[in-house]
């Protein structure tokens, strides 16, 4: 594997976004150029991505110095270089972003068809894919970083995309806020990084820390702080407790955006960032609150998802849930399992976004249930495909979703039957909301406004293919990668990359197999006793349903308990010292003595001209004086 | 004579010209003072010339005055043109722009 | 004696100079549109920088005319800057300036003018050419500042651009004199000859002090600064943009070279007072920027504090020093030709957007617009990976390698400050909502031309540092 070949992956998405950015004005009349241009550049990609896992297959690639494209600055004792890792788990990543990224980049040429944005979206989409590459790309934490930064501005671009929409743009401020905190996490736990290991590459770190050989600047615990410091990163881009609620939010952005950022890619940086720092994590012993973290998060959101009737809403906090499953396989050890749910996940979920948007698009965006029923006639190829994608999420047997899934739970309940416990009651209930929504809104009686119904219909092509083409992956991934358990060719394919597995597979794999399908058959079951017949209720009827359908009311809560109060002590504060004077160390009050300071020295600016010659000859003087008397 | 007579002369001059532009109010006569700056300058540069016996700084001298003319033209249309706005030449009363 | 003129090492000038004819003989014909003025500076001073590029890479040097006039890597380098600036300019400014005929012509002749005084001030050998050159430039600048004559405003800008730079002239003149009188000579290899660290008179102290003086004040130095926010805000934008650019790396150009090639027997002398301005200037500039509420105004705060940053590097009088002043220069002209051009873009059907609060809501709905200037903001904050931070980077560390640790914190302390009111627009732009509905007139295409080379270069410098940074260290006095 050559250099070249990843640099040609690497720029072939910046290109596009180039060229749907720059040339947007003359492309507006040819959108479906537009979009091919841009999905071509995705394809091209995903070409030098399926040649790269090929040599790495092969034995071959990237690391240390052989990866390094140029030295990009440097210090005295330092140096950042721009280079690459290409290994196993790299490869993943690129085939899951490339492959799933083009078929999304296709079915958006369909769905966003007649949009005043059209170049001004393919653009974002490129640019989005080119930082994507960057953060699974780089060699070090600082490429990381700067892809994290990247696809998180791309994710706002594309949540607020629709500008016009009050609730759009509110949308795209609270993920810019939310994840603010987690970057800052990110940000010190790499300042951490360095100020122990004095490099930021990762195969230097890697190799010092199992050597040992580092500044100990906070005593033995600083691998732990560097780590919890990034896993504070991972907890807002990957949208954990407690800073999950921005990714609900965020399906005001394109559905077809929502499929790839906030369900199958970026959202999964997080769990990238733990698998790629497997070897710290390890030395550190954080795992197991990474773990915690999300098996709390799954069956949280779960419950949320219980409640909704929004179908978006539904999948992002399936995606919420599903996240915390693969933090749950990182966090116990089993991080192959954690990557392959990562895996399947982006598979059966973009498909089920991808689906949810065929239903928007022929309701006339209507995304409420509850006005759906018995779509299955009009739109049969979209009906099934959606189907396909919740049978592997509800881990129906030998489905995607069972394999992956089923890995993580058996891997967990070697550390904590606990975990083990509360993982399963979210597989059923996952089994439970999926099959709820799929009753509801595909069977049953149609329910649809009948200006809406007459125009009902299947999706165009350009849309119902990539549908069909995510449908069998979502459906045969986890057979033909997964087969065998701890055993299987994935596991295989990355032993390399991780430290081996201490949640190594305890006790019968096939007695885990059967229970998980047992549970999320009962799931399924339990659902279609409910609700093949019944529409939810328009209100919630009890004090719990209403919780839960008011999501905790965690949003409310975080308003009155962090928005408002920062509001309002700011306001009081500022007021305070301008009133008083005071002013102390705390970091507002500095900023706002300079500002006072700033407003003093701006009155010298009079506007006369000679009052500037006066200042310009006190100036002379005073400096003649220090030139006399001084020195 | 010396050297020194010319040079204090000269710096006199030149101080008389800051003077100037630091107390009067009219834009042309601050504008004169800063002619006078220049020329002290000019005076200096002939002294010195003629003291070390070589002749770069008579030439100089030339071409300062050449610039000082460039200038008296430049500055009296600005002048001009703000004269044309608020009827003044008083630099206190142009004082729009500050903060 | 007969001359003999080496016209190959004058060709940047000459190719400028004939650019100018040319454009003065267009303007007479009344039947000529008169956009294909601002072309033809485009054109010129492309060629005149492809000519300056070769010769850089050529290693060309000589002199002419006696020794006063001295082409080297060094001047060539910043005729590379004077040049891209020019350009950059030329560009946003040929859609401002609309379609009234009657303004264009002398308005791209003075700018030729300007650019051909900023390359005789690089190029100086001897102080009186310095003093010409700065005069040129000075003089068209002042008339470029009062250009809008129907704007009283901008007349004043005019005005006070005027009384001011001329009395600095005064100081800088009275400074060569004193200089000639002290070490018998104005041209710059003989005052370093001349010059040994015992011969000092109080006539050369006091020389040098002047030209400080003199420069700080075209370079925008506190407490010589304060011409530039009522300038910069009363000047048409374009304008003030080119002011912030090429004259102040003349400026610095010629600052270095008397400095570090005519006076270096005296650094003690200046060493100190530069590390003290550089401080001042960092200071103050960013501090009041802070207060700011018109964004021309706050652009003009920022490129003060931008010289201070300077001065950090020309502290150090190592040859790190200067190379990161060279670089810092050339990523300084074009981050902030980009922010004025960015300012321009937000035009809406009224006139300029000039209120930091008129931005409010524009990231979304003028992405474009949210994208050059956020871009041109983070650079001039200095955030990677764009040209700012490569350049802050390098002027730093030439000041830990001189020993001026605590210049560097107190730098680094300013680029905090400094960050507070860039992203203030920033955050404005995407977090805010307007206030009212605001028109927006549609961007001129050559605007966005400009812009989108200011980013590529931004984020090329950025990026892909080295290559730069090779022929920035060759180009050393």
């Amino acid at each position: 594997m050559s250099l070249g070949l990843i640099v040609v992956l690497l720029i072939s998405p910046f290109a596009g976004f180039l060229i749907n950015g720059l040339f947007g004005k003359w492309l507006k009349g040819k959108e479906k150029l537009s979009g091919w241009i841009s999905a071509l550049a995705v394809f091209v990609s995903f070409a030098c991505s399926i040649i790269a896992f090929t040599s790495v297959r092969g034995g071959g690639g990237m690391s240390g110095d052989e990866g390094i494209l140029y030295e990009w600055i440097k210090g005295e004792s330092f140096a950042f270089n721009i280079g690459f890792h290409v290994d196993a788990l790299t490869t993943v990543m690129l085939l899951v972003i490339t492959g799933v990224g083009f078929i999304i980049h296709v079915y958006s040429i369909g769905y966003m068809h007649g949009d005043s944005g059209y170049t001004r979206y393919f653009a974002y989409l490129n640019l989005f894919v080119f930082a994507m590459l960057i953060l699974v790309l780089g060699n070090n934490y600082l490429m990381m970083f700067v892809g994290w930064e990247g696809v998180g501005l791309c994710s706002y671009l594309l949540i607020g995309f629709w500008y016009e929409k009050q609730s759009a743009t509110d949308a795209g401020k609270k993920a810019f806020i939310v994840n603010r905190i987690g970057d800052f996490g990110f940000l010190l736990g790499m300042f951490t990084l360095f100020a122990a290991f004095g490099s930021l590459d990762f195969t230097t770190i890697f190799d010092s820390a199992d050597a040992g050989n580092f500044q100990q600047i906070f005593g033995a615990s600083t691998l732990v702080i560097a780590t919890l410091l990034l896993f504070v990163g991972a907890v807002g881009k990957s949208a954990q407790i407690p800073l999950y609620v921005w990714l609900p939010d965020a399906m005001e952005g394109p559905t077809p955006v929502s499929a790839l950022i906030h369900a199958a890619t970026m959202v999964t940086a997080g769990v990238y960032m733990i698998a790629r720092s497997a070897v710290l994590y390890e030395l550190a012993e954080t795992g197991e609150v990474v773990a915690w973290i999300g098996v709390l998060t799954a069956f949280f959101a779960a419950t949320i998802a219980l409640a909704q009737n929004d179908i978006k809403r539904i999948l992002a906090y399936s995606t919420v849930s599903q996240l915390g499953y693969m933090f749950v396989g990182v966090g116990v050890g089993a991080y192959a399992s954690g990557i392959f749910h990562l895996v399947t996940h982006a598979f059966f979920k973009g498909l089920m976004f991808l689906t949810a948007g065929s239903v928007m698009h022929a309701m006339a965006n209507e995304l409420d249930m509850r006005k759906m029923g018995g779509l299955r006639a009009k739109m049969p190829i979209t009906h099934w495909t959606f189907l396909v994608g919740a049978m592997a999420i509800a881990g129906v047997p030998f489905l995607s979703g069972f394999w992956s899934k089923d890995e993580i739970l058996h891997s967990a309940w070697a550390i904590s039957p606990v975990i083990y416990g509360i993982g399963l009651i979210t597989a059923f209930l996952t089994a439970f909301y999926m099959f709820r929504l799929i009753f509801v809104t595909f069977y049953g009686e149609s329910r649809v406004e009948s200006g809406v119904a007459s125009h009902l219909h299947e999706s165009p092509p350009v849309m119902w293919v990539p549908l069909a083409i995510l449908a069998i992956p979502s459906a045969l991934i986890g057979l033909l990668l997964g087969w065998g358990g701890h055993n299987s060719w994935f596991h295989h394919f990355t032993e390399h990359v991780f430290p081996k597995a201490h949640g190594e597979a305890s006790g019968n794999m096939l007695v885990f197999m059967g229970i998980s399908s047992v549970v999320g058959l009962a799931g399924i079951a339990f659902a279609w006793i409910r609700y093949r017949e019944r529409v939810p209720a328009a209100e919630p009827t009890h004090a719990l349903h209403k919780l839960v359908a008011n999501k905790y009311y965690i949003d409310e809560v975080y308003n009155a308990v962090i928005v408002q109060p920062i509001k309002n002590g700011s306001h009081y504060l500022l007021w305070r010292i301008l009133d008083t004077g005071i002013i102390d160390g705390i970091v507002n009050g500095v900023a706002a003595a300079i500002r006072l300071i700033g407003g003093t020295l701006r009155r010298l600016q009079t506007g006369l001209v000679q009052a500037y010659i006066v200042s310009m000859v006190v100036g002379i003087v005073l400096f003649l004086a220090y030139y006399l008397f001084v020195r | 004579m010396g050297l020194e007579y010319y040079l204090i002369l000269s710096a006199l001059l030149f101080t008389t010209g800051v003077i100037g532009v630091l107390i009067r109010r009219n834009a042309i006569i601050i504008f004169m003072c800063i002619e006078l700056m220049l020329n002290a300058a000019n005076l200096a540069f002939v002294a010195i010339s003629r003291h070390l016996g070589e002749t770069t700084g008579q030439v100089f001298v030339f071409f300062v005055m050449t610039v000082a003319a460039a200038e008296v033209a430049i500055g009296l249309a600005i002048i001009v043109s703000v004269f044309k706005h608020r009827q003044t030449v008083n630099v206190d009363e142009v004082n729009s722009l500050k903060g | 004696m007969p001359i003999e003129i080496n016209w190959q090492l004058l060709m940047p000038e000459l190719v400028i100079a004939l650019t100018l004819i040319i454009v003065l003989i267009f303007d007479m014909f009344d039947s000529i549109s008169k956009t294909i003025l601002g072309w033809l500076t485009i054109v010129g001073a492309g060629i005149a920088l492809w000519v300056s590029i070769q010769m850089q890479q050529a290693g060309t040097v000589g002199t002419q005319f006696n020794d006063m006039f001295k082409v080297d890597s060094f001047s060539l380098f910043f005729n590379i800057i004077f040049l891209i600036s020019t350009i950059l300019v030329a560009l946003i400014s040929l859609s401002y300036l609309g379609k009234d005929d009657r303004k264009q012509g002398p308005y791209y002749l003075l700018i030729l003018l300007a650019t051909l005084g900023m390359m005789l001030m690089a190029a100086g050998n001897e102080l009186i050419v310095v003093f010409l050159g700065l005069e040129l430039m000075s003089l068209s600048l002042y008339v470029l500042a009062g250009y809008f004559r129907d704007n009283p405003v901008s007349s004043e800008a005019g005005m006070k651009y005027l009384l001011l730079g001329a009395f600095a002239s005064a100081f800088f003149l009275y400074g060569i004199a004193l200089i000639y009188g002290g070490a018998g000579t104005t041209s710059i290899p003989g005052i370093a000859s001349n010059l040994t660290a015992e011969s000092q008179s109080p006539l050369l102290l006091g020389g040098m002090f002047l030209l400080i003086v003199g420069f700080g004040f075209k370079v925008a130095i506190v407490p010589f600064h304060q011409w530039a926010p009522d300038v910069y805000e009363g000047a048409p934008t374009t304008i003030a943009a080119f002011i912030s650019a090429g004259p102040k790396a003349a400026g610095f150009a010629a600052f270095l070279r008397i400095f570090m090639e005519a006076l270096p027997a005296m650094q003690s002398q200046w060493g100190d007072v530069i590390i003290l301005l550089a401080m001042l200037t960092m200071t103050v500039g960013n501090v009041i920027a802070i207060a700011q509420t018109n964004i021309k105004r706050m652009l003009a705060y920022s490129s003060i504090a931008h010289a201070g940053y300077v001065l950090i590097g020309l502290a150090a009088a190592n040859n790190e020093g200067i190379s990161s002043v060279m670089l810092y220069l050339l990523v300084y002209c074009v981050m902030n030709i980009g922010a004025f051009g960015a300012v321009i873009l937000a035009k809406t059907t009224d006139g300029e957007c000039l209120t930091i609060s008129d931005y409010a809501g524009l990231g979304f709905r003028k992405p474009l617009l949210g994208l050059f200037m956020t871009l041109m903001l983070l650079s001039l904050a200095g955030f990677p990976p764009t040209a700012g931070f490569v350049g802050k980077f390098y002027i730093f560390k030439s000041a830990v390698q001189a020993g001026h640790t605590w210049l560097v914190i107190i730098g680094a302390i300013n680029t905090a400050i400094s960050a507070f009111y860039y992203l203030r627009v920033v955050v404005t732009m995407y977090m805010r909502e307007p206030e009212e509905e605001l028109e927006f007139s549609p961007y001129p295409s050559t605007l966005v031309v400009g812009l989108i080379l200011a980013v590529i270069g931004v984020l090329f410098i950025g990026i892909l540092p080295s290559l730069l940074l090779n022929s920035v260290q060759n180009s050393v006095l």
